[in-house]
């Protein structure tokens, strides 16, 4: 076992852990902490639904990942929540795009539960009966979505930004999809993509480095090579769709606009783009407050750097009954930033604030072990998730914006109201 | 947990430990419960989470939070019963964060302090545009309820069972009368907020109580006189009714609600909060287990109980088809815990699930700030580990015991609009 430690002035100190079968392990001790949390993330989610049979390029029907999480928490001595159960700690999991993640947070035998998880994950339990058992809860989640206004117009966005790329297709798949979802395809993604060298277990919270290590090494099966060859995303720059509009049973507009970027090469750009967006359309703007004054956006105006393995989007969304005026908006101040220059004024507060932010973070357990997790998956530790920011210039701002937000890869999603009231 | 009270004895709780990260601050204000003023307390909270005299534009006030590290700042509103409860909160990370050394926490109380204090409502930053603009955006908000299908179909619940009753009045207030609110308005709803209101104060904090309390002083403390928030919540009762509407849904949502027959005692309320987890608050319980897992029926079927009104439900979402056989399943499991069937395996997951959510509550300035609140509503200071062990002492027979105590008073559903036959 490979073991370091990485310390930071302030914020504490991290172990970290390579197991022999390849599992990346990160360690954030909080001692004065009575819980913990843990989490497993394999780097596979919905986008991965295409894989090398040879040279052969194959394809899973939609929802794959998602629907593996839901089984991999039975086995054959007994469903994972019961096992929880006696060690008293509080199980999830869950499905993104690029990721696919099981957690647990814990006040007393944290050793025994993790024990618990790396057994269960390494020894998948599927039969014809629990596969289509499972088909129907996962067919009403996927209709608890289709009643969420948010849900929709986020996949309705991606849908007119992305050919090719499977973020356009719901996490979960399709009711149709569902159904072609056998074993054997489950059984393959799993045999394909839960591998311990595309894991990372991170831990952060009350907890013993050593006994944690020990229980790690404990579960450290023998596996075969890590031969995964994802197959590349061939997308298209040019977007597929400006705009398309679904009707839905809300009461105010909901409109989101979309710009398509590039996937940067690093994730010191998607700060970038964070700082980027602030300083276009952020809270101390006069384009905010002419904007709220006229009554273009409100509290619910929001802005996301949308980013994954594959995908990269600028989001700008806002539910406003004067949607078309919305977009026009924040294309008109896209432009006379492009004329006349980014607003230099509050760059050095918003980097303050972001800061602040990663710290806060730093708060919970939970956010700890999410972030060491994510760090791993983009090459980074933890530490510098929050100090990157400062190296962050003007100068790097607006070399970005040179690059993105550009008119003809934007594309708008709305959401109407339906001429319906309860009856 | 120490209390301490300000000089107009505004009651002041402090929950001090070094292990936090971050500091918070929470100002909540405990007002009557009341369609005649719903809506103007509910704008004063709008108003109040956009700026003061000092602080009065966006960009004033968001350079003020950017400048403590991105502190977090709210001002939000809800209900406790007879009580709509404004709630100003401040977050941030602790001094020793500092980039250059300054007393952030001390700056984020006093801006909390100031979004309640400095407001003058006839002054020239509040413009009648402003007011116009927060109106509507509160309009908004009330007609956006019906978004969440699932939290629509829960509060239209409460309306109809709590009719008549300070717990059918919305947090937000109503549409038209937010429409009809005037400047001097709320100008006498400020003053009234000053004046008829409880406050109390809560802090989650590294820093020392010394070095907070006259800040206060010098602020909430020039506030008239405190006096305990008065909860007098009406006994209630409702008979059995079974509503459907029909909307543009894909999905049917149902909520099964019950209220109680006699007024509950504190060991019926823990009873009912252990009666929740066996129900549907752990992976391995009944709604979860049989109704999801075996049964198939749905994603999600979730009890609630509220404490303060004894309102019970059952909510979840399902095909149509499955309304029948779900109403059934979901009785079924009710009927077994009323009749002491439960397993020791069971209970003791139970007890885990509570000693573990209990434990845990500690470790967050904001979940302790909810508790804190919580108990003080209810005029009661424990902490969650001595909730903890009261919760530790209910027994199978407490649980069964207080299940017979509710009868089912509606059952109410959102069915998928039937589109007319041409």
């Amino acid at each position: 076992m490979e073991k370091h430690i990485i310390s930071h002035p302030t914020l504490g100190e991290v172990t970290v852990a390579v197991m022999p079968n390849g599992l990346s392990v990160y360690l954030y001790p909080q001692p004065r902490l009575h819980s913990a949390y843990c989490i497993l993330g394999t780097a596979v989610g919905s986008a991965d639904d295409r894989y090398y049979d040879g040279d052969l390029v194959c394809r899973m029907p939609a929802g794959v990942a998602h629907f593996l999480e839901h089984k991999l928490f039975e086995s054959e001595d007994g469903d994972l929540f019961y096992k929880f159960g006696v060690t008293g700690a509080n199980a999830n999991a869950y499905t993104g795009f690029d990721r696919t993640c099981y957690l647990f947070s814990c006040t007393e035998k944290l050793e025994e539960s993790l024990d618990i998880l790396l057994k269960q994950i390494q020894h998948p339990y599927l039969t014809h009966d629990n596969v289509e058992k499972e088909k129907g809860i996962i067919a009403e989640e996927i209709a608890m979505y289709d009643d969420d206004p948010e849900w929709q117009s986020s996949f309705q966005l991606l849908g007119n930004l992305y050919h090719e790329n499977s973020v356009k297709i719901d996490i979960a798949g399709t009711k149709d999809s569902i159904m072609q979802i056998d074993k054997d395809v489950l059984m393959g993604a799993y045999l394909r993509y839960y591998h311990p060298k595309n894991q990372c277990l991170a831990i952060a919270g009350n907890l013993d480095v050593e006994k944690v290590l020990a229980v790690c090494l404990q579960n450290c099966s023998e596996t075969s090579d890590f031969l995964l060859k994802k197959v590349p995303v061939t997308e298209p720059r040019h977007i597929v769709r400006e705009k398309s509009v679904m009707h839905l049973p809300i009461a105010v507009p909901l409109v989101t606009l979309g710009y398509k970027e590039e996937v940067p090469a690093d994730f010191k750009t998607k700060i970038v783009d964070t700082l980027l967006i602030e300083l276009l359309v952020g809270e101390t703007t006069l384009f905010y407050k002419e904007a709220y004054d006229a009554g273009i956006i409100g509290p619910t105006f929001g802005t996301e750097v949308f980013s994954g393995d594959t995908h990269h989007a600028l989001l700008f969304s806002c539910e406003t009954q004067k949607y078309d005026e919305f977009v026009t908006a924040i294309k008109n101040r896209i432009d006379f930033c492009r004329q006349n220059g980014l607003p230099a004024d509050d760059f050095d507060l918003i980097k303050k604030s972001i800061y602040g932010r990663r710290v806060r973070a730093f708060a919970r357990p939970e956010s700890v072990a999410t972030s060491m997790m994510s760090a791993h998956f983009l090459g980074k530790d933890l530490f510098w998730l929050t100090d990157v920011i400062k190296e962050i210039t003007f100068l790097d701002v607006c070399a970005r914006f040179e690059q993105v937000l550009h008119h003809q890869y934007s594309a708008v999603s709305l959401i109407l109201p339906e001429e319906e009231t309860p009856q | 947990l120490q209390k301490h009270t300000l000089k107009n004895n505004v009651p002041v709780y402090f929950y001090c430990d070094d292990k936090f990260s971050c500091n918070r601050i929470s100002i909540h204000i405990a007002l009557p419960r009341s369609a005649d003023t719903a809506h103007l307390y509910a704008m004063l909270s709008t108003l109040m989470r956009r700026g003061n005299d000092t602080y009065n534009t966006f960009a004033a006030f968001n350079r003020k939070l950017y400048d403590l590290y991105g502190a977090y700042y709210d001002c939000h509103i809800d209900t406790v019963g007879n009580l709509q409860i404004i709630t100003l909160a401040g977050q941030t990370i602790d001094d020793s964060y500092a980039l250059s050394d300054e007393p952030i926490f001390m700056d984020l109380c006093q801006f909390v302090c100031d979004m309640l204090l400095d407001h003058g409502f006839d002054c020239d930053h509040l413009s009648d545009t402003d007011i116009a603009i927060e109106k509507q955006n509160l309009i908004d908000d009330i007609k956006s309820i019906i978004n969440n299908k699932r939290a629509f179909l829960l509060s239209g619940c409460e309306k109809d069972i709590f009719a008549g009753t300070p717990m059918a009045v919305s947090k937000y207030g109503e549409e038209a009368d937010v429409a009809a609110i005037t400047r001097s308005d709320l100008k006498a709803a400020f003053a009234r907020l000053k004046q008829d209101s409880s406050i109390y104060i809560t802090c989650v904090t590294k820093y020392q109580r010394e070095d907070i309390l006259p800040l206060l002083d010098d602020t909430v403390g020039t506030l008239p006189p405190f006096a305990e928030a008065v909860h007098d919540v009406p006994a209630v009762s409702f008979p059995y009714t079974e509503k459907t509407m029909q909307l543009g849904v894909t999905q049917s949502k149902t909520a099964l609600c019950w209220l109680p027959k006699e007024k509950l005692t504190d060991k019926d309320i823990n009873a009912m909060r252990v009666a929740l987890v066996l129900l549907s608050k752990m992976p391995t319980s009944r709604l979860f287990m049989n109704v999801r897992e075996k049964l198939s029926l749905c994603y999600y079927c979730d009890a609630r109980f509220n404490r303060v009104t004894g309102l019970f439900t059952v909510d979840m979402g399902l095909s149509e088809e499955n309304l029948q056989k779900a109403k059934e399943a979901i009785f079924a499991e009710l009927d077994d815990l009323k009749a002491g069937n439960i397993s020791d395996t069971e209970f003791f997951h139970m007890q885990k699930y509570i000693k573990n959510s209990y434990s845990t509550i500690g470790d967050s300035e904001s979940e302790m700030d909810s508790w804190l609140i919580g108990q003080l509503l209810q005029q009661k200071l424990d902490t969650p580990d001595q909730v903890l062990c009261e919760l530790l002492a209910i027994t199978k027979q407490d649980v069964a015991e207080v299940l017979a105590k509710f009868d089912l008073c509606l059952h109410s559903t959102i069915i998928p609009a039937k589109k007319e036959v041409q």
